[in-house]
Parts: structure tokens; sequence; C-alpha cells
């Protein structure tokens, strides 16, 4: 044996080069693996533009993207925490059915398309996850917003249709509505038909507001700006609103302020603005009245007056209906939106209106107290006060 | 002069200190034990208390015995599959070498991808082992402390070593009172196998000043201790004294390694099967013969550890004293003289030769030494012939 071999065989056999291998070692490199591991997760969780939101079986929120958050618009350490179907759908207990459940049972994705909070339209795909023993612990939501993709396909062939169907309408209606106000100046309210004709004469004119609406959405009517006078058009307004008003046993009052000075703008367009926020108004009262059985009669205030600053003309419409929710507010003005029973709302009336008050370059204005009633306030520039690019319309939501 | 390294796990020594074991295990991270309980112990007490303790810690465990007194390589691997299936995550050892041995190994196998004899030899090991803590129920094989472990080969019918800084354990309980119920023969085999490292761990040639100190401390301890310990099952003192021998002996051949008598030892231990303490006896003094001539003076401090009267003794007749004082304690706790009497022939001689050459600890071995010397040292052992 060569003695240089039998040194270097003994410092082999005392491990002088040898160690004990570190768990600590083998831990950190585990730790750092896992690490850039969860890094590169996170950077794809948030670079995901859809939501990404966890759930334990307690349907509390455990982790989202930024997406959910922008989503949302609350702060992450908000909606952590939080129960899903609150955040999502802004309710107090579990969905019926409940998607998580379904999913936690059943061990199994499922999907579902569904309208949440913000009168946003989700499709929700929602997976199972689970512990190493299979037990599933929680659900993943990926969520997809296609609000806009549904809304634009309604609005589109919505649009379309009642364009057409409005246009073929408007002539008979002229025929029902003029004819019917003959009659009715020639009859004697005494007649026992008097109250017949009359009630053709308003159904028609009702039908005329829906499809005005109709084509006002669908950008079908062209408004001419003139120099009006806000209080004519206030009177042209109840002309056709007050009856229907008053017919329901609801208190009209009228308060036509003076020194509103003339501005430019559509008569036609306005009037369209001021009749929507009368009936809007009625009806509120109308549901508030049938609902809680009360004998009040409720009352229907519209108030004429300048804006102290001198550059805006406003309509009040207040009434003594029930008032909007908090919630609802933001979604009011959507198209379509409406919480009336069918043959009774559209939803168009505040879409539009607000689309003609802001072509005028005004807006509407809302102050509400749920169970107490409503004013909308329209605001309008006054002609002197007037910008550039008042004269041309655009609705704001037709379908683009 | 060698650069040298010396490494122990963190001890923990006294009466009573096998309550230590269920903090020791939560400590190093573990939530399930696998227990590797001696077959032999299991009739006492001893693996229940621990058990109890494990609870009080809260940590669930799976017991696992069913392994030889020389653990095999087949046994492990069911071990293996045993600690995977139970998701165990650190390895307790209650027992004597083979136990100790046969939990190393497992440890092994639980994180290194292979087959036990892949690791056989130095420092094979790639992976970081689970923590390991060990409670020794002999004073002896000093495997609680050791980089050593030593698995049959079931089919080379050979004994392999496997050594690797690895397999020091994270933690030695040492508790003295589980040596009160270790029969007089066990404690007497086993007892000259701490003699028998603490000796070769001395005359070595990886020897350190660090492995001199627990080496001599230990014969001294044994030399004074072993015959009372193997006299009496209940002599604290003794059961002690023994305790802390087998760790300083552990100590100093883990790090200084072995000698011949060890080479010499692991073959015949393949091919019978005896205790290794018991082979290890017979066949110390006539190694330490052999190696006589290269350390003489090292001998000297030998018989002085072990009590002799030198003050007016020749350097030489010093270290002869150190052969005949280990010849005596032999005799007196009951050691055969010759191998003859434990059921060796002369004809795998030559063989067993042969392969002690190949053993690791032949490396370390003072005096060099052919096979026709090896050969030569196991005939005077099989005949019991005094000088060779
Ligand atoms: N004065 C009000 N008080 C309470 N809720 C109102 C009031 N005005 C509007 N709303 C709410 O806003 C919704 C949308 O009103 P909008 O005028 O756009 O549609 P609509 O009245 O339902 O239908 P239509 O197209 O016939 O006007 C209504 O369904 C109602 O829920
Ligand atoms: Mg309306």
């Amino acid at each position: 044996m060569v003695i240089q071999n039998k040194k270097e065989l003994i410092e082999k056999l005392t491990g002088v080069h040898s160690s004990k291998k570190s768990y600590y070692v083998a831990l950190k490199e585990k730790i750092d693996e896992l690490l850039q591991i969860k890094r590169e997760w996170e950077v794809t969780f948030s670079a995901v533009t859809d939501l990404l939101v966890f759930i334990n079986r307690d349907y509390e929120i455990q982790r989202v993207n930024q997406s959910a958050v922008d989503f949302f618009t609350m702060p992450q350490n908000e909606l952590i925490g939080s129960k899903c179907y609150q955040v999502f759908y802004g309710r107090q207990d579990k969905c019926s059915p409940c998607l998580a459940d379904q999913v936690l049972s059943s061990q199994k994705t499922s999907y579902q398309q569904s309208r949440t909070r913000f009168n946003r339209v989700l499709d929700i795909f929602a997976y199972p996850a689970f512990t190493e023993d299979n037990e599933a612990y929680g659900v993943t939501y990926y969520a997809k917003d296609v609000t806009r993709l549904i809304d634009s396909i309604k609005l589109a062939s919505m649009g379309e249709m009642s364009a057409g169907v409005a246009h073929e309408l408007n002539s008979p209606l002229t025929a029902i509505v003029g004819n019917s106000q003959l009659l009715l100046r020639e009859a004697s309210p005494d007649d026992p038909h008097y109250q017949l004709i009359k009630d053709i004469h308003t159904s028609g004119i009702r039908c005329q507001r829906i499809i005005k609406n109709l084509l006002t959405f669908s950008r079908q009517e062209e408004f001419t700006f003139e120099d009006i006078s806000l209080n004519a058009v206030v009177k042209s307004a109840l002309e056709l609103a007050a009856y229907q008003i008053e017919k329901s046993k609801i208190d009209l009052e009228v308060n036509l302020g003076d020194k509103i000075p003339p501005l430019s703008g559509s008569a036609n367009g306005i009037e369209q603005i001021i009749v929507n926020l009368l009936l809007n108004a009625r009806d509120a009262v109308e549901d508030k009245i049938r609902n809680e059985k009360s004998i009040d009669k409720g009352t229907v205030i519209i108030t004429t007056r300048m804006h102290p600053d001198g550059k805006y003309a406003i309509v009040d419409v207040s009434d003594t209906g029930y008032g909007i929710e908090q919630e609802h507010i933001s979604q009011i003005f959507n198209p379509f939106y409406t919480t009336k029973q069918s043959g009774k709302g559209t939803g168009l009336g505040l879409s539009v209106s607000l689309g003609i008050a802001q072509a005028h370059g005004g807006f509407i204005d809302l102050d509400t107290t749920p169970g107490q009633g409503s004013t909308f306030s329209l605001i309008l520039p006054v002609a002197n006060g007037k910008t550039e690019n008042n004269n041309e319309y655009k609705p704001f939501n037709g379908g683009s | 002069m060698y650069i040298s390294k010396f490494v122990t796990p963190e001890i923990i020594f006294g009466t009573g200190s096998l309550n230590q074991v269920g903090e020791c295990c939560s400590r190093l991270g573990s939530s399930r034990v696998f227990l590797v309980a001696d077959p032999g112990v299991c009739r006492f007490k001893w693996v229940e208390i621990a058990l109890a303790y494990l609870e009080e810690a809260k940590l669930d465990y799976r017991l696992w015995s069913d392994f030889s007194a020389n653990p095999r390589d087949y046994e492990i691997e069911e071990g293996k599959k045993l600690y995977n299936k139970h998701s165990c995550d650190a390895v307790l050892a209650i027992g004597g070498g083979s136990a100790v041995d046969a939990a190393k190994a497992v440890a092994i196998l639980s994180t290194n991808k292979g087959q036990i004899h892949d690791f056989e030899g130095i420092d094979m090991i790639t992976e970081p082992l689970p923590p390991l803590i060990v409670v020794p129920s002999t004073a002896g094989s000093g495997a609680e402390v050791s980089q050593f472990a030593i698995i049959s080969d079931s089919k080379r019918k050979i004994k392999m070593t496997i050594i690797s800084k690895s397999l020091i354990p994270d933690i030695a309980v040492s508790d003295p009172l589980i040596l009160s119920t270790v029969n007089s023969n066990v404690t007497a085999h086993t007892g000259m196998e701490a003699l028998s490292h603490a000796i070769e761990a001395y005359l070595s040639l990886a020897a350190t000043d660090m492995t001199d100190i627990h080496a001599l401390h230990a014969i001294k301890l044994i030399s004074a201790s072993l015959r009372s310990s193997v006299a009496s099952q209940v002599d604290e003192a003794a059961k002690i004294a023994m305790g802390k021998a087998s760790l300083h002996a552990g100590i100093a051949f883990s790090n200084a390694v072995l000698g011949l008598t060890h080479a010499m030892t692991h073959q015949v231990g393949g091919l019978l099967d005896l205790p290794i303490g018991t082979i290890n006896a017979v066949l110390l003094p006539y190694v330490m013969r052999f190696n006589l001539i290269a350390c003489v003076e090292k001998y000297g401090c030998i018989a002085e550890a072990m009590g002799a009267q030198t003050d007016n003794l020749s350097t030489r007749e010093k270290a002869e004293k150190a052969i005949t004082m280990v010849r005596e304690l032999a005799r007196d706790v009951g050691i055969p003289s010759g191998l003859s009497e434990l059921g060796l022939s002369e004809e795998p001689i030559p063989k067993l030769s042969r392969n002690a050459m190949k053993d690791a600890c032949f490396i370390t071995n003072p005096r060099d030494a052919d096979e026709e010397d090896i050969i030569n040292i196991f005939r005077a052992a099989l005949e019991a012939r005094e000088g060779v």
C-alpha cells in the first residue's frame, strides 16, 4: 500500500471532508424552491384578467387576485374573510341553490352564469380544492365578466327590432291619439262614453311614450334644438301625464318658478324626460300605497327653479314613494333595468332620459330616502351658459 | 499532522433520562415517530414507558421490532415500507447495537433512493436523514453516538459496514436505569465490545488528543466497573459507569475509527450468528499482541488506565501488562479464550483473512499487516495460543 494512499484513505474514513448531511440545508433549498413557485403563481394569479376567488367551506374568501379586488372595488384585506354571497350578490345569507355547496358535495367542477352586484353578468366556474386525503376543503371561483357581451347582444338586437316595430306603430297610434282627442273635444263629460274615450286617449299616449323611448334609445329620433321655455315644456309634459297621476288618486303639486331664462334644446326631448320622471314618481307612490295599503294619498311635486349660480335651470320631480335602496342607485340608469312587472315598465325611461339630458350638457341628480320618497332633478344649462357642442345629440347608451 | 474532525450528537445522560424522548422528538420537528424497538427490550417495560412519553408529547408513532439480532437487508426494506406507509418523520431507536443499526438503515432508505447495499462503504449517503434519536439499552455498541451501521447482506453472507457522518444520531439519550434489565451474559459481551472500541480507537492511526481522552476514560471506567456490572443487575453505580463508558468509547471510535480486531470480527460475524462483542473480546488480545510493536508506549497508558501497578516496570513490561489485563477481564466476565469454542473451524480462515483486509476498519490499524499475518492471528485465536 502506497503511503500517500493510506493517508488519503484515513482522511476519507475519519470524514474530514465529509459532514453530516444537513437537514437545514435541504430544508432551505426546499423553502427557496417553494417560495419561487409561490412567487410564480402569484404573478400568474395577478396577471389573470378574470376574477379568481378562493373560499373555504364556510364560504369565506381566503384569497383573491387583483382583478377581483378591482371588480368588487373593495380592498383585499376587506375581501378576505367576507362571505362570498355578500361580496358577489350583496346578500346577507347563503344563496339557494349555492354553487359552492354543489361543488363541495359533488366534488366536481360546476358552472353558473349570474347577475352580481353592480348589475354585472359573470360566468362563474367553480372548482373544488382537495386536501391530501381527497377531502374538498374549499372552492376556487374563476369568473369572467361577460356583462358587456350579454348586454351588447341584448341591446343590439333590442335596438334593431324596436326601431322597426316603433316606426310601424307610430302612424296608427297618431290616428288613435288624434281621433280620440277630437272625440273628447266634442263629447260632454257627462256622456257615458266620455270616460271610455279618455282611456283610449291616455293609453295611446302611454304607447307613444314607450315608442318614443325606444326610438331615442335606438337613435332613430332626431332632435332639433331651439330656444325653449322650460315652464312651457313642463306644462305640455303635464298635459300628457297629469291625468295619469290624478287618476291614481295622487296629489299633484306644480310650482313653476319665474325668472327662468330660455334654454337651447329640444322641447320634445325635454318633455320626454319630464314625462318619464313624472310617471316614475307616480308608479313609486302608487306602489307604496298599494303595498302598505295606506289610506294616505301620496303626493308628486314638480318644481322648476334656477340654480343659485344662475347657470342652470332645474326641474325637480319629488314623490312620496318607496325610495331607492343605495345598492340599486347605480343600476337604475342602465337600459332595461326595471323592477316593475312586465307590461308596466320597459326599463328604458331613465336611461333614455339621462341620455337626452347629457346631450343637452345637463344631467339628472337623485336624492332619495328609502321608504320616504325620491327627488329626481333634471339639471340643464341655460342658454348663455351652454357649451359649444351641445347642439349635437348623442344618445349615451345606444347599442354601440 | 492530519486535519481532523470531531463530531458527536447532543447527549442526554442520567438516571431516568428516558423521560426526555417525547420532548426530543417534538423538538426535532417530528409529529409521527417511527419507533424501532429491540425485540429483546420489548419484553421489559422500557418501550411502554417511552410510548407514554411520546403520547404525553402528543406524538403519533408506529412501532417496529421485526428484525433479527443482526439485522438483515430484507428486514430493513420492510421497515422502510412501514415507515413510508405511515408517513413517519423521525426515527427513535431503543435497543442494543442491532436495533440502532436497523434504525439507521431505515432512516437512510427513507430519504435516499436505492437499496441498503448501495450505501455500503464510506460516505455514500447523499440526502439528509430524518431526525434520529437513539436510546441505547446496552452499554457497549456505542451506536448511539457513532457514524457506523452494520447490516447483514443475506445473499453474500457478509456484514456490510456503512460509514457516514449522516449516521450520527441527532440526540443520544442514555439512561443507566435501562441497563438494570440486561442479563449478565449480555452485560459481559457488550461491555467487552465497548472495551475493544476504546482500545482500538486509542491505537488507531486516526486517533487525536480529542479521541484519546475519551478512549482512555472509557478504558478506565470499564476496567473498574464491568466486573461488578456483570456480577449484579442492581449495582447502580456500575450501571452508571458502564453507561458513560459506552458513550466515551463510542465517541472515540466514531471519530478515530477502529482496527484489525474489528476488521476480523466483522468477517467471523458474517459467518457465525454471534454477538459482535463476544467475537471482539476473543480476538482483541491476539490482535493487541500483533500490534504491540507499533505503539508500545500507548500500551503502557492502556495498562495504567486499567489500573495496573506500573511503577517499577519497563516500557515493554507495561505494554505486556495491558494485554494480560485485557485477558484477565475477559476471563473474569466469562468470555471464551479461543475462537474454536465459538464454533469456528480452520477451513474458512484464509478467506476470512482476505476479506478482513478489505474491511474499512483495517485502514486505521496501527500496524501494517498482510494476509499471512492475519491468518496467523486467526490461527492463534482459534487454538487459544497465548503468544503469537
Ligand atoms: N321615483 C322613483 N322612485 C322609486 N324608484 C324609481 C323611481 N324612478 C325610477 N325608479 C326605479 O328605477 C327603475 C328604472 O326606471 P326607468 O324609468 O328607467 O324604467 P321603468 O320605469 O321601470 O320602465 P319605463 O321604461 O316604462 O320607464 C324603475 O323600475 C324603478 O325601480
Ligand atoms: Mg320609468
